[in-house]
């Protein structure tokens, strides 16, 4: 059956391995914690319930993407990234002053999305960080305000990097070929890179209900526990050596390392989207989707884990 | 013959192209609380912040009464030139008012269209205003309403619409921002003037999504 559906789909057996071994989990978590759930409800819970059920849209949006053909796929992930963007920009209200440079802040996202596909590994990770720097200074200069000038360039170019350059990551990775002879392929990677930080997130959640005792950031987050954090990662760490021979790391440590650094990115991924959202003093960044929020809502631990996974394979030269 | 290419026009234009450019691209939701009908004639009244408030309205307007309902116009602003003329009586399906004492019954065409049982859409504000501001209201719809007692209100409120494209600015940008369609009712004919404006100010208000709401100025 696996390597007849890799036929069908043209993915990797590996990949199908772990994606029917994904979708099973996820139909035994569905039935637990709704059930979970119905019998002693808590904020907590609901936000898993919630979880999981996001869990679903993004294991369908995932497997429909890798089956688009390849410039298809990016125009996607490019729109998504654009409504991201267009969200967190509505709810930031910067100043009126610099609103002509906002045309370039969006522009941004079909030149980030075209050089993730067609342009070199520098250019990709240099566009944002060093070009749109300049850019966005200079544009403002040439408007010739100074009000709020520091604010709109700090909140602005922020943003940029946590939407455009966090979530243009998936589509470079997809264009990459990684070396060392890893048979998954870039899709297994991702896939794996998108479940393994929305598992830790219950995995945090699993141990901080049943051991949590001390708040790990009683202001930003009062849910999460520091026992949370730490059995999550040392189980994570477990989980992604376990699952060493789907990961394209050379040894078993190596993957544990890696499970361990993930979740510590995941746990401040959610952390940093809380503080943003208690800083601007609202729920939720939209009601895309009633009761789910935005996409920011949903993506949160994943915009971090995502652009470090990248960053990570990059120093270790498996890019 | 011009109207047929006018209608036409409109439908590719505004269903076509401008309905899913502002749900996709802009970030507009549409929100409605009863199903739009202009079977019979309605006055669409709604705050003013941009231009794109009335094509926004007239975009979510059913293709069946489209040749029906029409946006009114400044008539100094917009039939300045031939060209914006021309153009605001085939994409906007427009009437006009004169802002000045230019004429003698400025509201006469309006008139007009409501005796044929059509819509218009009115801002009352006579003008855009700041974003989350609602100026003083004109009495202009009010007029119309003791003329016409048996028609309708319908009131729209046009949510973070001058963030799309604020006054004096030709560049539209993104802005997650939403349209809400309210339920239309007829007013008692005998409330005066002054009353009918002031209830008309309130179901637009009441229409405001979330916690900042609005602010009178």
């Amino acid at each position: 059956m696996v390597s007849y559906l890799a036929d069908l789909s043209s993915l990797s057996e590996p990949f199908i391995e772990i994606f029917l071994g994904i979708t099973g989990l996820l139909i035994l978590f569905t039935i637990v914690f709704g059930l979970w759930n119905k019998k002693s409800p808590s904020p907590g819970m609901k936000e898993i319930v919630v979880r999981i059920y996001s869990w679903w849209i993004i294991l369908f949006l995932i497997i429909f993407v890798f089956l688009l053909p390849g410039d298809l796929a990016t125009i996607v992930t490019a729109f998504f990234t654009f409504v991201a963007l267009r969200e967190f920009l509505t709810k930031l209200e910067v100043t009126k002053n610099f609103r002509k440079t906002l045309l370039y802040v969006y522009l941004t996202i079909p030149l980030q999305f075209y050089f993730a596909k067609y342009g070199s590994q520098h250019i990709f990770n240099a566009f944002i960080p060093i070009y749109m720097f300049f850019l966005i200074a200079m544009r403002n200069i040439v408007l010739g305000n100074y009000k709020n000038y520091l604010e709109f360039n700090g909140k602005v170019f922020w943003v940029l990097m946590l939407v455009v350059f966090g979530f243009s990551q998936v589509s470079f990775l997809r264009h990459q070929t990684i070396i060392g002879g890893y048979e998954g392929g870039s899709e297994l990677l991702i896939l794996l890179i998108l479940f393994l930080t929305q598992f830790n997130d219950v995995l945090q959640f699993l141990w901080g209900k049943t051991m949590g005792r001390n708040k790990l950031s009683p202001n930003i987050s009062p849910n999460k526990t520091i026992e949370g954090f730490l059995g999550a990662a040392f189980t994570l760490a477990a989980i992604t050596a376990g699952l060493a021979s789907y990961l394209p790391f050379t040894s078993r440590w190596e993957a544990a390392l890696f499970g361990l650094l993930l979740s510590v990115f995941g746990l401040f991924g959610d952390l940093n989207m809380s503080a943003v959202k208690r800083d601007l003093g609202v729920k939720d960044m939209d009601d895309l989707i009633p009761g789910h929020g935005g996409i920011l809502d949903r993506l949160d631990s994943i915009s971090f884990t995502l652009p470090f996974t990248v960053q990570y394979l990059i120093l270790r030269g498996y890019l | 013959m011009m109207e047929v290419i006018g209608f036409l026009l409109r439908v590719v234009l505004l269903k076509g192209f401008l309905k899913p450019f502002l749900w996709l691209f802009l970030g507009v939701k549409f929100k409605y609380q009863e199903k739009l009908d202009f079977e019979h004639g309605k006055i669409i009244i709604a705050n003013h912040n941009s231009h794109v408030d009335a094509l926004a309205i007239l975009s979510c307007v059913p293709i069946r009464f489209l040749h029906k309902v029409h946006p009114v116009v400044a008539r100094d602003y917009f039939y300045k030139t031939k060209l914006t003329r021309i153009l605001a009586k085939l994409i906007l399906n427009s009437v006009s008012v004169a802002r000045n004492k230019e004429f003698k019954s400025p509201l006469a065409q309006c008139e007009k269209l409501l005796k044929k049982n059509h819509s218009l859409i009115i801002f009352p504000e006579g003008t855009r205003g700041k974003a989350g501001e609602l100026q003083e209201f004109k009495h202009g719809v009010s007029i119309l309403l003791s003329h016409y007692p048996d028609i309708s209100i319908l009131p729209v409120y046009c949510d973070g619409f001058g963030d799309l494209m604020p006054k004096g600015e030709w560049m539209v940008l993104p802005f997650n921002s939403s349209l809400h369609f309210g339920k239309s009712r007829i007013l008692a004919e005998n409330m005066s003037v002054q009353e009918k404006t002031n209830i008309m100010k309130q179901e637009i208000l009441n229409l405001a999504p979330g916690e900042k709401g609005v602010q009178h100025v």
